[in-house]
């Protein structure tokens, strides 16, 4: 028996199995590399290499037996994670209706204060459609039927990436639901299972991770099904001592330190025309009545907005009755304004992320209006924070909060806030906004 | 002595594997080759038997393993988990007390007592 019968062997063995081509690669390596530790071993004891080969290959035995054995393995892997994603998905089916009972319009029983900010690590971007099939590139030539959720689905295109291929397929992957638990096991191994369970590309950044000495082997685990897989890695990678993040780079999903995430920054345009005629609450073309009350800059305690003090989410609301002493009304007034060409949204959009990274701060990032169109130069993560911000500003916009507030202080801002959930009448159509 | 036979090795082999992974990660042939020498070659798992088990047992997450090509080869190190450690005290525990009670029966039937130098 030559050589030749030890890749004959393999090949045999390869062609029995019933399995994926890397799972046979990989089995016929583990396998190679056995055989020649035990050529090697009879080599030394002085038995000839034909024969050896021969030894060898008959420790293994059948081919087809063996990969007989392989192959029942893979399928109690495969049936056990069919079972585990079975008892998971009927779990997810049962809690599903019940929530969408309790939410659904006539039953609603939870209603809840809108908030500003969602938290950044546990609400999702959206609400309404979230499925890649459902979302919809920015067109402004589109108008959106008054029944359709304000809330856009995420855009499956991110504007400026080179990666439109692979970016939505990773994007909605990051969006699915993991309907599975992950057991005790190291960090490597955890998100190879998600990466191959969603068949997307993810990688560690090793160089970065080893610089920060980060062991990618620590062991985590995920005793709750049903989080999102954007949710279920950002926890999973939270366990670990340092802090790690992920985005996708280059066609893949990168994960690596969050000092290296903040260093990439891109440009991202978001398409906020439907939102920016928040920009004149007080127009500098119109005198401000005296009577009105003023409106104040009052920082609210957000849901879970992280930031330091001076990152504090604002609301527009009334002053408080101390404040509307008739000697101070007009200094406000003159201060409202000066401050009328403001452009609020920017303001709020910067709350987003470290304030010091701004460029009004001497920061690296930037934001810049054009037409209604935020052009956003930020590091991935609080890009993710700007999107959120962006959806529950438009949720408050469709539940009518800033008409109810221009209404209230008899303010007319540039572009007319209609009664009704209707779009503006100056800009004519409601853009379908890529954020 | 004469090598263990298979049957009775049957039913503890994966006590076996994770004791030898419990002194750190090995390699398949690198395994077999301690269970040899460990048992001074009464225990020879043949590769046939080795590969699929610890397959197995990788399945059962009672063993993670991790490719290494630093060898010059492609080669699949195995290291034993949390949950195999768990598993090896509770088997090893009862392995043993089963041990005992055998021990305790064939003593006493004096043709069956082991032989003492």
């Amino acid at each position: 028996m030559s050589e030749q019968e030890f890749e004959l062997y393999l090949k045999l063995l390869a062609r029995c199995l019933n399995l994926t081509s890397d799972q046979r690669g990989a089995i016929a390596d583990e396998l190679r590399d056995h055989l020649e530790e035990r050529l090697q071993e009879l080599a030394l004891a002085g038995v000839p290499r034909e024969k050896a080969v021969f030894q060898a290959l008959d420790e293994f035995g059948d081919a087809a037996a063996l990969a007989a054995h392989f192959t029942r393995i893979a399928r109690l892997k495969r049936r056990r994670f069919l079972m585990r994603l079975s008892l998971g998905s009927v779990v997810l089916l049962a809690a599903g209706l019940l929530v969408a009972f309790a939410f659904w319009p006539e039953h609603r029983v939870l209603q809840g204060p809108p908030s500003l900010f969602a938290d950044a690590n546990t609400k999702p971007a959206v609400s309404g459609k979230t499925s890649l099939a459902a979302a919809k590139p920015a067109r402004p030539a589109e108008k959106r039927a008054p029944q359709e959720p304000i809330v856009p689905a995420i855009n499956a295109e991110h504007p400026l990436s080179s990666d439109v291929g692979q970016y939505p397929r990773i994007e909605a992957a990051l969006e699915a639901t993991a309907d599975f638990t992950i057991e005790p096991e190291g960090l490597k191994d955890a998100v190879e299972f998600i990466a191959q369970r969603y068949q997307i590309p993810i990688l560690f950044d090793t160089q970065s991770l080893d610089n920060a000495n980060i062991d990618t082997s620590i062991e985590v685990k995920m005793p709750i099904a049903g989080l999102k897989v954007r949710q279920l890695l950002a926890l999973l990678l939270r366990q670990l001592p340092q802090r790690l993040g992920f985005d996708i780079q280059d066609g893949v999903l990168q994960i690596t330190t969050v000092e290296k995430l903040a260093e990439h920054r891109v440009v991202v345009v978001y398409d906020c025309r439907d939102l920016i005629h928040l920009r004149s609450i007080y127009p500098t073309s119109v005198p401000r009545p005296q009577t009105e009350p003023a409106l104040e800059r009052t920082g609210v305690s957000g849901g879970g907005h992280s930031g330091g003090a001076a990152s504090a989410p604002v609301l527009w609301q009334p002053a408080g009755a101390a404040a509307d002493k008739p000697s101070h009304k007009n200094e406000r007034n003159a201060k409202r304004a000066s401050a009328a060409v403001d452009v609020p949204l920017i303001n709020v959009i910067q709350y987003a992320g470290d304030p010091g990274d701004w460029d009004e701060e001497g920061g690296p990032a930037k934001i810049t209006e054009i037409g209604g169109l935020l052009v956003v130069y930020q590091n991935p993560m609080v890009h993710q924070q700007v999107k959120r911000i962006l959806a529950d500003l438009r949720r408050m916009k469709h539940e009518g909060a800033f008409a109810t507030l221009d209404k209230e202080h008899g303010t007319t801002p540039n572009t007319p806030v209609p009664a009704e959930k209707d779009p503006p009448a100056s800009s004519g159509r409601q853009p379908a906004a890529a954020y | 002595m004469d090598r263990f036979s298979a049957e009775l090795m049957r039913g503890s082999l994966d006590l076996m594997v994770l004791t030898v992974l419990m002194s750190g990660a090995q390699y398949g042939y690198s395994m077999q080759q301690r269970l040899r020498d460990a048992t001074a070659g009464r225990v020879g798992l043949p590769a046939g038997t080795l590969y699929p088990l610890l397959h197995r047992l990788e399945t059962e997450k009672l063993i993670r393993s991790r490719w290494d090509e630093s060898s010059g080869r492609r080669r699949k190190w195995y290291e034993i988990t949390k949950t195999g450690r768990a598993r090896l005290g509770s088997q090893a525990g009862q392995w043993l007390a089963y041990a005992e009670c055998i021990r305790s029966l064939l003593n006493a039937v004096p043709e069956l007592r082991p032989a003492t130098a």
